[in-house]
Order: structure tokens, then C-alpha cells, then sequence
């Protein structure tokens, strides 16, 4: 391969088996689509394993447009670990809601690609367009099963709220490319050291959080999030919840940390209001749900909210343990949400909470995964949960911000309540009716058996990983 | 006065009596036509400045292409909620209020900037230019635009596909 094409080897892996199946589709058999979904997986894989090759090179492409680094290395396999297990979950998933069709794994391969590019994108126009491709894909998705009224909700409330959020971005991108003259990440960081005051400039990097803001749903841009996450289809729902936020903390920490150095005392403040308010919300609502994807919705509000008390913590240690977030929820929250898609009662899926109600003495397996993947996001040890609350909240005492770790702590003390409260049903309550079944499914197994390992490799020998995320953090600190 | 300054205190009234008339007729449908006017208009104001491959884009894209979508749009809802739709304007102070604050921003902006006196001289053909950057400079965003197109047609046809 010619060395200019070396940093864009993940990224051509994907978009080439996007191709490559919009082909297939065309040919037979035209009945059942589960073929695609395995060249698909293939493809995620294969570019897994050429993005863990890369580790330690650098490189730019397309005249610096797009960028190889460590930290674009990390969160793409991050991203291919998230797209991998969501379309593992979805192949008997889709056939079982009879909604199986070659368009949803081009677009699952379409936004992950979206996804890898803003981890690599080094000016705010190809950050701009990697954004819409993901979101355009994700807003498709959320509105797959057609027949239902509650997933063309989602896909429209997506759909209009993330073309208003695109809105403030592009603005945001318009006012800082008035300000500096350029779009670049480096040159924008470099013009804007003598601009600090510039009202220009302040505007536009605003416009550009809200933009951010939305994406990775913190609060006050956090809306969409419960009703999205409940009517889209499960596996599409992981995928939004992990790579998509994955994705989104990838640009907001290159532009945070690398572009906009300057500020950081400023956003630092803002920040720290923000990631306040985004735990504190998200878990007290949580605590009012029944519908378990909703409850989980409100759920992944409130990491968020952790996740940015590592962004205000700052330095490789806060930025590292973000990193470190990122790859434990994506374990995490993809196992939690397949477990979920798994279980079916009667024909409709099983979301209530009574849906959960004796579990453990029916399908013991299952309802203990589904219980570590819960005691994981409580954040209870030897779980992924615990190591990656323990490094980030640990980077907020380190530089400072007691009063934020002891919000943070607390909000998590009050989490653990509806979580737990899930693992009460299943082991202590007693069915009635009709009773919850786990659906046959081997390749949602295999991907439930995937998170599993993660979450406890992650929490059993956390600090190899750790010490990976620190390296990769590295290039955007100095 | 110049021709130039003849053709934008022609253009000005137009624009914003077009621009008013957008957001204050009750048919929806004199809204899009005063649109499509207003978009024109402002074609024009861009063809003053000799931004000529601007004012181009402008009038396919928006006068041709927007405001079709947004005359089908209309026609079609029109056809299923089988009433024709008016335009109300609840929020109008509000609305008025805010569009006055911007007003008064741009204005004070404008104000407090310095611009040359003389305008600059032309810049040579600009469509040449914007043509090579954007197969060289910009080719990146350029091919990505065409991969998100890829996707957004991959949700209309799913969308638009019969139920089996």
C-alpha cells in the first residue's frame, strides 16, 4: 500500500465493505439479509485490526485534513468495537422483528465510517461532514421498523433536533473561520492566541459546544435523548449510545484540548456547570423509569456527565481517563442493551421493569450478565465501572476540583438505586403471566460474551489500558 | 451615484419588501413565491458584489431546487390534511422583538468595524478558482459530500420502499 494511504486504512476498510454491500444486496438470495451482516462484520473487524496496527504511527493525509494519531487510533477502535457488537446483536434481531434489509448494515457501516472520520479529522469542515454522515445514517436507522409509531417518533424527533443542532455548528464553524481565516484545527490554534477577547471567535467556539452539546447529549441539549433511545431499535440504540458518543467526545476533545488551549480556564468553568448539571439530571429522572431503555437513556445523560468531569479535570490524566470512559461504557452499555434485545415476552420485546421480575430463576445465565453489565455502570468493583469512575473522578482531586468528585460520588451513590433495582426484580420478585424468554440467538450471545470479557478485563487489569489512553491523549497535550 | 449603488438601492426595497411579505401573508403559498423573489433578489445583490458563480448557485439551488421541494411539500400536505394551510403568527412580538435585536447587533458590528474605504479590486474569475480548490484544497470534503449524499439517498429509497 502506498504510504500515503497508510493513515486512511481503517477508514477505506470501512467505506470499501460499505460498497461492497451495497452490491451484494442486489445479488441473491433475496430472501434473508443475515449474509450482509457477517461481510459487515468483517469488514468492522478487519479495520479494528489495521487501526490496533497503527498504534504508534503518525501521519497526515489530504493536505492535513485528516490526521493519524494515537488518540484517532484509540477511539477508532473504540468506535469498530462498538460497530462490531451492534452488528452482532442485530442480525437475529432484525430477522426476528421481521425488519431485516441490506440498507441497515450499509448504514450501520456509513456512520461508523462518520464516526472514525471525526476521530481523525483535523479541520472543522471534514469534522462537520463526518458529523452529518453519522447523524444522517443514525437518523435513517432510528426509524427502521417502519411499521411502528414509536420509531418514526424517534427518527423524526432525531431527524429535527439534529438539523437544529447542525445549524448552531455550521455557524459556529462560519464565525471562527471569520475570526481566524481558516478551518484547520492547528492554524485556528495558532491564530486564536492573539484573538482571545475576539467576540467573533467566543461566539463562534459557543455555537460550536452547542453543536457538541447535542451530540453527546449533555444537558441542556439533552431532550431528544429519552424518547430516541426508547423508539429506535435496540441494537441501533447501543450503536447511538457508544460510537456516536464516543465519536462526538473525540472531536470535542481535539477541539478542546489541542485548539482551543488558550481557554481553558474559561471552558473549564463552563464545563464544570455543565457536567454538574448533566449527572444531576440524568439520575434523578432515571430513578422515575419503568421502561428499562429509558431508564438506561437517562442513564447514559448522567455519564456523560462523569465523562465531562474528566474533560475539566484536564491533562493526561482527566483527558486519559476519558478515553478510558469511553472504551469501558461502550463494554458496558452495548452488553446492557443487548441483554435487553435479547429477552422477548410474548411477541413484543421485553422493556418493562415487571418484564424482569423473577429472571434469575428462569434464565440464571442471562439475568447475571445483564446483572454484572448494571453492577458496571453502578460503578462497582472488579467491574470496568468502577476503574473507570475511580481514574476519572481520581483526575478531578488531582487537579483541584474536590467540590465536582463529591457531586460526582454522590450522584453516583443515588444511581446505584435504580440499577440495583433492576437486579431486585429479577432475583427477587416472582413472575406472572406470560413469562419473559431469552431468544436463540448465538451471535447475540457471542456478543454479550465479547462485552462480558471486556467489562472484566477492563476492571480486573485496568492499567495497561490506562496507560494506553494516557499515551493516547498524549499528541492533543502538547 | 454610481450604477453599482443605482442597482443595490434598486435591489434593497425589493429584497425586503419580499422578505416581510415571507413571514406576514397568511397563504402559505404567496409565502413561497414572495421566497423564491427574495432569493432572487438577493442573487442579485451578490451579482453586484461580482460574486457571479454565488449569484448562480443562488438562483439553481434556492430559487430552482428549494423552492421546488418546498411548492411539493405544500401541495402534498395540502392534499392529505384536505384543508388549505394558512400561516399563523402567534409569536409576532416576540419575533419582531428579537429580529430587532439583531438588528441592532449587526448594526453596531458593522459600525464598529473597519472597513476600507475603496472597494477591493476584482479578484479574477472566481469560478476557475473555486473549481480547482475544490478538486485539490477541498477534494476531501468534496468526495465526503458525495458518500453523505450515498447515505441520505439510502434512507429516501428505504423509505420510500413499499411495505412487503
Amino acid at each position: 500500500m502506498s504510504a500515503a494511504l497508510v493513515p486512511l486504512a481503517p477508514l477505506l476498510l470501512v467505506a470499501a465493505t460499505a460498497g461492497l454491500l451495497i452490491v451484494l444486496d442486489l445479488l441473491p438470495p433475496r430472501e434473508g439479509k443475515g449474509h450482509l451482516g457477517v461481510v459487515a462484520l468483517a469488514g468492522v473487524v478487519a479495520a479494528l485490526a489495521g487501526a490496533l496496527t497503527l498504534w504508534g504511527r503518525e501521519g497526515r493525509a489530504f493536505g492535513g485534513m485528516l490526521l493519524l494519531d494515537n488518540f484517532a487510533v484509540f477511539l477508532d477502535v473504540v468506535i469498530c468495537y462498538a460497530a462490531a457488537l451492534v452488528l452482532l446483536l442485530s442480525m437475529d434481531y432484525l430477522r426476528r422483528n421481521g425488519m431485516e434489509s441490506g440498507e441497515y448494515y450499509i448504514l450501520v457501516l456509513l456512520a461508523t465510517l462518520g464516526m472514525m472520520l471525526m476521530a481523525q479529522a483535523a479541520d472543522l469542515i471534514v469534522i462537520f461532514l463526518a458529523l452529518e454522515l453519522m447523524s444522517l445514517s443514525l437518523y435513517v436507522l432510528a426509524g427502521l421498523f417502519r411499521g411502528r409509531l414509536t420509531s418514526a417518533e424517534s427518527s423524526m424527533k432525531y431527524f429535527l433536533l439534529g438539523a437544529f443542532a447542525t445549524g448552531f455548528f455550521v455557524y459556529g464553524i462560519a464565525l471562527i473561520y471569520g475570526a481566524t481565516g481558516t478551518t484547520a484545527l492547528d492554524r485556528i490554534a495558532a491564530a486564536s492566541g492573539g484573538l482571545q477577547r475576539d467576540p467573533l471567535l467566543l461566539i463562534g467556539f459557543g455555537l460550536l459546544l452547542v453543536g457538541f452539546g447535542f451530540k453527546i447529549s449533555s444537558v441542556p441539549f439533552h431532550m431528544w435523548v429519552p424518547d430516541v433511545y426508547e423508539g429506535a431499535p435496540t441494537s441501533v440504540t447501543a450503536l447511538i449510545a457508544t460510537g456516536s458518543k464516543a465519536a462526538g467526545f473525540a472531536a470535542l476533545l481535539r477541539v478542546l484540548f489541542s485548539t482551543f488551549k488558550v481557554a481553558q480556564p474559561d471552558w473549564a468553568l463552563l464545563l464544570w456547570v455543565v457536567a454538574v448539571l448533566t449527572m444531576t439530571l440524568g439520575n434523578v429522572i432515571a430513578i422515575a423509569q419503568s421502561n428499562l431503555k429509558r431508564m438506561l437513556a437517562y442513564s447514559s445523560i448522567a455519564h456523560v456527565g462523569y465523562m465531562l468531569v474528566g474533560v475539566v479535570a484536564g491533562g493526561a490524566l482527566g483527558a486519559g481517563g476519558v478515553l478510558f470512559y469511553l472504551l469501558m461504557y461502550t463494554f458496558t452499555t452495548v452488553g446492557a442493551f443487548g441483554a435487553i434485545l435479547l429477552l422477548e415476552r410474548g411477541r413484543q420485546e421485553a422493556v418493562e421493569l415487571d418484564d424482569y421480575a423473577g429472571l434469575a430463576a428462569r434464565h440464571p445465565l442471562l439475568a447475571l450478565t445483564l446483572a454484572l453489565f448494571l453492577l458496571s455502570l453502578v460503578g462497582m468493583p472488579p467491574t470496568a465501572g468502577f476503574a473507570g469512575k475511580f481514574y476519572v473522578f481520581g483526575a478531578a482531586i488531582r487537579s483541584g476540583y474536590i467540590w465536582l468528585a463529591v457531586i460526582a460520588v454522590l450522584n453516583s451513590a443515588v444511581a446505584a438505586y435504580y440499577y440495583l433495582r433492576v437486579v431486585v426484580y429479577m432475583y427477587m420478585r416472582e413472575a406472572e403471566g406470560v413469562p419473559t424468554r431469552p431468544a436463540p440467538s448465538f451471535a447475540g450471545r457471542l456478543a454479550l460474551g465479547v462485552a462480558l470479557w471486556g467489562v472484566f478485563q477492563l476492571g480486573l487489569m485496568p492499567a495497561p489500558v490506562l496507560d494506553l489512553a494516557q499515551a493516547a491523549v498524549a499528541p492533543l497535550l502538547r | 451615484m454610481t450604477l453599482e449603488a443605482a442597482g443595490f438601492w434598486g435591489l434593497a426595497p425589493v429584497l425586503l419588501a419580499s422578505s416581510l411579505a415571507v413571514v406576514l401573508s397568511k397563504n402559505l403559498f404567496h409565502s413561497v413565491l414572495y421566497l423564491a423573489l427574495a432569493l432572487v433578489a438577493t442573487a442579485g445583490v451578490f451579482l453586484l458584489l461580482q460574486a457571479e458563480f454565488l449569484a448562480a448557485v443562488q438562483v439553481l439551488l434556492y430559487a430552482g431546487g428549494v423552492i421546488t421541494i418546498v411548492v411539493f411539500a405544500i401541495v402534498v400536505t395540502e392534499r392529505l390534511v384536505g384543508e388549505r394551510l394558512a400561516q399563523t403568527n402567534r409569536g409576532v412580538i416576540n419575533g419582531g422583538l428579537i429580529s430587532l435585536a439583531v438588528l441592532i447587533w449587526i448594526v453596531v458590528f458593522i459600525a464598529g468595524a473597519q472597513l476600507p474605504r475603496t472597494a477591493p479590486p476584482p479578484p479574477g474569475d472566481l469560478t476557475q478558482a473555486i473549481g480547482r480548490d475544490l478538486l485539490t484544497r477541498f477534494v476531501l470534503p468534496f468526495e465526503l459530500l458525495a458518500v453523505l449524499f450515498l447515505a441520505g439517498l439510502l434512507g429516501a429509497l428505504f423509505f420510500a420502499r413499499k411495505e412487503e
